[in-house]
């Protein structure tokens, strides 16, 4: 493996929240305090090497994503409803992504089902201070990538 | 010629992105259909007539791999194209879809532009079968 999983996961998240969302990211040098309500959503992968792709986001990003991924407005209640679902289907074509930056074209990963869930303050700081992390900022909300690779 | 579309993909979002991209890309569609896992997708088949599946890969209750080997056990459903559309980037596991029948594939994030090519190149497909 010879890129940096790190520089992937920044490039590769912010291509495509720029393609299916049209939001534009920003590394951020600093950790990020937390935003309030948030969700932690994660999926498993496994393949020639096993691990996890996670993303620590605010639920108000979280319906941004999803209004622009359906071009909707973002108080729209179709855009709060499809809010889970869209950041899942945001990680699940990540994750792909991701995994072929790292391992090229050829091995064939099995990609789990992504889950969503609540995320509390402490939860928050225990995870963006784990190892594997990248913080990206997307119109002045924080987002926070972690692959974990075993 | 109007198609009777099936997408199957556990994702509401991208379903309406899918229905929306049809719409923009000027499809000429008949009915639309929506599955959100391979066994709703065949519980659907029996009912309905579908000129195309276009399916995503990773699905809970049953995937699309799975779902595509049930299809091509059938000797009338192995016939409907299917556009594979997907988040991998495995070239190993595209030839091996091919290998099953598998029309053509669309790497997600996707833009209209390649939606449309794939359908366009199928309706003449279809519709050189139908001449």
């Amino acid at each position: 493996m010879d890129k940096n999983p790190d520089e992937v996961l920044t490039q590769v998240v912010g291509d495509i929240l720029e393609s299916q969302a049209f939001m534009f990211s920003d590394p951020l040098d600093e950790l990020p305090s937390f935003p309030g309500d948030s969700l932690l959503v994660a999926m498993h992968f496994s393949g020639p090497f096993q691990g996890e792709l996670s993303m620590a986001i605010p639920v108000e990003l979280c319906a941004e994503v999803a209004a622009n991924m359906l071009g909707l407005e973002p108080d729209d209640e179709l855009a709060e409803h499809r809010a889970h679902d869209a950041v899942k289907e945001l990680l699940n074509v990540a994750c792909g992504h991701v995994l072929t930056e790292l391992a090229g074209e050829e091995p064939v990963f099995d990609l789990a089902v992504p889950t969503v869930m609540p995320m509390d303050e402490l939860e928050w700081i225990k995870f963006i201070n784990s190892a594997g992390c990248v913080a990206l900022s997307i119109d002045d909300a924080p987002l926070v990538v972690r692959l974990v690779m075993q | 010629m109007a198609l009777n579309i099936l997408m199957v993909d556990d994702s509401e979002t991208v379903r309406a992105v899918i229905a929306k991209t049809l719409k923009l890309a000027d499809i000429p569609i008949n009915e639309l259909h929506q599955a959100s896992n391979g066994e709703e997708a065949l519980t659907l088949l029996k009912a309905h007539w579908i000129d195309l599946i276009l399916c995503d890969i990773n699905m809970p209750v049953m995937s699309g791999v799975e779902m595509i080997e049930r299809l091509q056990e059938d000797e009338i459903l192995k016939t409907i194209p299917i556009v594979v559309v997907s988040t991998e980037g495995s070239a190993t596991r595209i030839e091996q879809l091919k290998s099953k029948g598998v029309r053509a594939y669309i790497r997600k994030p996707f833009t209209p532009e390649q939606i449309r090519g794939i359908v366009e190149d199928i309706i003449g497909a279809l519709d050189g079968q139908e001449s």
